[in-house]
């Protein structure tokens, strides 16, 4: 026992409660409803979406779409032929004879002269061999991780980069689902090998996915990228209009949730949802209620029996019933993990990208992903749905009301106390 | 935790407390160890996290050097988040003459909607003006909305909001005073913009107060400049305006009345930049500073606030023996904030050492906020040159690559010119002790300036 003045035991509390007060006033989540008036013309809304969400609808594109590991065989081949730079963020790089592959391209052209930048989440790469760190580093990669363990940091530590995208030469762009992992190899054959979808973009449009690389690039290194063989004067490459979301968190509106929301409020006749992660709040739900009375044909896919994170599953099982039972389908892909975040609208618009629709993915992480206004490509991702739903088994309000008993139910409401992290 | 008390021993304490507060509290409690580790603990952690969360984080920019400054520029603009759009027209609005009536024309114009925002709303007839002008179009029908900063308009007069609101204007108090909010406090809108119908926009310095109205000619009339813009930026500028409306009201604009498709009505090439405080390194002070590090002939600075850190001076001293002539124009003894003028005041003998060209324009308020470069690329706006602009406010200022514009921006530079006074290194070395006193100290405060 000690004695101690009650003068300072006093001041001590309340020291404690004001730096509480300060810290909660500073992490909380900031609670943000957003009200999407309807719309009656999708097309008309697409401008509104890009111009909420910080980004201009750029003309003159292609694209093309990568599915499951196709994805790292367009990936090393953009690298052998980048001719000045090779930039590549990414969330995870775990193991597997892929991250030995990869890194060895990136450490090949890196002795050849190019410019070679890397940048892995601190967090999600955790897992990085250190030959393969090593032998980057060696051959003059510059390899960076973001928001790594700093005791002047701390308060950062929860806020990861989840994005996942590539750029060669400034003039051809990835963004994708994929992380590095032999999980993300094959072709999403069976639990081992992921079903995801990436889309490789040439034109206009990779100037802005150069500038959302370059964000987190000069947030860590103070390197500025200045010049043409970064940010080129591009031609145009195609008839696709594209605009690009980049999650921007802390303090306002997420674009990415904004960018969901909207879609949802302003979809017509059809809204075709994949995601490994959906934790649908309470204004998603009624979003999604309010656009199946509009007489949207309304179908989300998720992950069934095979996640990485049961947790958010059930976290996610929240409002299933409310949702189906007003009209929603949802559908459990069964064969493996779909990891895939797509959102195909009306048949004219689409979106791939590393955002998951939950807290984590709007309000705390830092995301990419593109808005691609095409009908071609809109039909190619709706294909590739219809094609997956065939490995899905159809939620049924009845069976599922059945099955969802007291214990799941209170499993599901537990998991989604904690929703605002997940 | 119990906390077992007891009466202090009586060896005659000094001074006994008078109250029963004090004398309550001059008691000791009996606490465990392990107690008092953990309470000491618990301060420092909170302490550590606290001031990681706020501390500014600290960013050192290295721009590489290019050839030309024209081939900075897609860098520029895309790095601090918005593309370079062309097709664009723009008309240079100065000081209170030049600003207020082809406002008023265009509120009376709108059919639709009008979005303003604006951190200075303060007293005076204009006041009046504009929120009848404004509360004339909410009653006819057109969709009003304002965003106003909570601090600056704190001074305004509360029956014109009232007015305005009963007419059916949409007023939007930025970052009031809340308990849930207190770590926002400190970040204002300083952003000054205006958009029409989604087809016309105005960026500018001017606030709403009678020091705004008038020619700059005395020191009741200050100088200020803002751009009119018609073009496909119009929608970047209504994006701008966006953000802090949907995160303050949560209504999202949607539709062609907000975001309509603009067909070309010029050849200048625009870009808009507008920072938010968060995370990494602001946008303004990306901005900035590569504008500064690729300039390759000239630079002219005009800017009320002006108070560069280290990097930002090392950065000019690297311009001037680049060859950039370099010439700054900042506030004489007429200013609002003595303290930023002061804080300014402390990096001036180097910079004029070095060879820039220091200018105090003298007979009123320079308000205006203007980069003008190669005599090709001009930047309007709200951006001060200080710690408050760069990392803390809400600004939104616009990149003009136009030679036409540009020569217009500075033939007025030129003009103001001929009303300051030029500070030359041996006089300025001579200032007196005092003054160099006030300098050091409020530079002190420069992250908070």
């Amino acid at each position: 026992m000690i004695e101690i003045s009650l003068w300072l035991l006093i001041s001590m509390i309340a020291t404690i409660l004001l730096l509480g007060t300060m810290l909660w006033n500073n992490l909380r989540e900031r609670e943000f409803h957003v009200r999407v008036p309807d719309i009656d013309c999708f097309e008309q809304a697409l401008p509104s979406i890009a111009g909420m969400t910080k980004a201009i609808i750029l003309d003159g594109n292609r694209a093309e779409i990568v599915q499951n590991g196709e994805f790292f065989t367009a990936l090393l081949a953009s690298i052998a032929e980048a001719k000045e730079t090779i930039h590549f963020e990414t969330y995870v790089w775990w193991t597997g004879d892929i991250c030995a592959e990869l890194a060895e391209a990136f450490a090949k052209r890196a002795r050849e002269g190019v410019e070679v930048r890397v940048m892995v989440d601190a967090m999600g790469g955790m897992k990085m061999k250190r030959q393969l760190r090593e032998l980057m580093e060696k051959a003059g990669v510059k390899l960076v991780r973001y928001h790594p363990l700093r005791v002047r940091d701390i308060g950062q530590l929860n806020k990861r980069s989840h994005r996942k995208i590539a750029v060669f030469d400034g003039t051809t762009a990835y963004i994708c689902g994929h992380g590095v992992s032999s999980k993300w190899t094959g072709n999403g054959e069976d639990e081992n090998h992921w079903r995801d979808t990436g889309v490789r973009l040439h034109g206009p449009v990779v100037n802005a996915v150069q500038s959302v690389f370059s964000q987190h690039w000069i947030e860590e290194t103070g390197e500025v990228l200045v010049g043409e063989k970064y940010f080129p004067a591009i031609e145009l490459q195609g008839e696709v209009k594209m605009h690009v979301l980049a999650g921007a968190p802390l303090g306002g509106v997420s674009d990415l949730e904004l960018m969901f929301k909207m879609s949802i409020a302003a979809a017509q006749k059809e809204l075709l949802i994949q995601n490994p992660y959906f934790i649908a709040d309470e204004e998603t739900t009624a979003l999604l209620k309010r656009a199946v009375t509009r007489g949207v044909d309304v179908k989300i896919m998720v992950p069934g029996k095979v996640t990485d994170s049961p947790i958010v599953n059930h976290a996610g099982h929240r409002h299933f019933s409310e949702m189906l039972n007003a009209g929603v389908k949802i559908f459990c892909f069964e064969r493996t993990l779909i990891h895939q975040k797509i959102l195909i609208i009306d048949g004219v618009w689409s979106h791939v990208g590393s955002t998951n629709l939950d807290s984590r993915s709007f309000d705390i992480n830092e995301e990419a992903g593109v808005g691609i206004i095409d009908e071609g490509i809109a039909a190619e991702l709706k294909a590739a749905f219809e094609d997956d739903l065939k490995a899905c088994e159809e939620m049924k309000a009845e069976s599922w009301d059945r099955k969802y008993d007291l214990w799941h139910r209170a499993i599901d409401r537990a998991c989604y106390l904690l929703s605002g992290q997940l | 935790m119990s906390v077992p008390l007891r009466k202090e021993k009586t060896e005659k304490p000094l001074k006994p407390p008078k109250t029963r507060l004090g004398r309550w509290l001059a008691q000791t409690a009996e606490i465990p160890y392990g107690g008092v580790i953990f309470l000491v603990f618990l301060v420092v952690f909170l302490f550590v996290m606290v001031w990681s969360v706020l501390h500014e984080r600290e960013s050192h920019v290295r721009v590489p050097d290019v050839g030309r400054f024209e081939e900075a520029l897609p860098s520029i603009a895309n790095l601090t988040g918005s593309p370079i759009l062309g097709g664009n027209s723009v008309q240079v609005l100065q000081n209170g003459d030049g600003f207020f009536p082809p406002l008023f024309e265009d509120i009376a114009r709108a059919r639709q909607n009008i979005n303003f925002e604006t951190y200075v709303w303060w007293k005076g007839e204009i006041c009046k003006q504009v929120a009848e002008a404004l509360a004339g179009k909410a009653r006819q029908g057109v969709e009003v909305r304002i965003t106003l900063d909570a601090t600056g308009s704190h001074r305004g007069d509360d029956d014109l909001f009232d007015m305005m609101k009963e007419a059916g204007v949409k007023i939007s108090l930025y970052h009031p005073f809340r308990l849930g909010d207190l770590a926002l406090l400190n970040n204002r809108t300083h952003r000054k913009i205006a958009i029409f119908d989604g087809k016309v926009a105005y960026v500018f310095g001017h606030g709403i107060a009678q020091e705004w109205t008038g020619n700059g000619q005395d020191a009741k009339h200050w100088r200020d400049t803002g751009v009119r813009l018609e073009g496909p930026i119009v929608n970047s500028v209504q994006a701008v305006f966006a953000q802090n409306w949907v995160d303050q009201t949560s209504e999202v604009l949607v539709g062609e009345k907000f975001f309509p498709r603009l067909a070309e009505k010029g050849s200048v090439r625009a870009h808009m930049t507008a920072s938010s405080p968060r995370g990494g390194v602001s946008e303004m002070e990306l901005l900035d500073k590569m504008a500064i590090a690729t300039a390759q002939k000239e630079l002219i600075i005009q800017n009320p606030y002006f108070i560069p850190d280290e990097e930002l001076v090392d950065l000019i001293d690297n311009a001037v023996k680049r060859g950039v002539r370099v010439r700054l124009m900042i506030p004489g003894q007429i200013t609002d904030s003595s303290i930023v003028r002061h804080a300014g005041h402390k990096q001036f003998q180097t910079l004029l050492e070095k060879g820039v060209e220091i200018y105090e324009f003298e007979p009123t308020l320079s308000h205006q906020k203007i980069m003008i470069i190669d005599d090709l690329w001009s930047f309007v706006g709200s951006t001060n040159f200080d710690d408050r602009s760069l990392d803390t406010n809400s600004e939104a200022s616009v990149g003009l690559i136009d030679r036409e514009v540009t020569g217009e921006l500075k033939a007025a530079f030129e003009a103001d010119l001929k009303r300051c006074k030029r500070l030359d290194a041996r006089t300025w070395s001579q200032r007196s002790l005092w003054h160099k006193f006030e300098d050091s100290a409020s530079y002190l405060l420069n992250e908070q300036l």
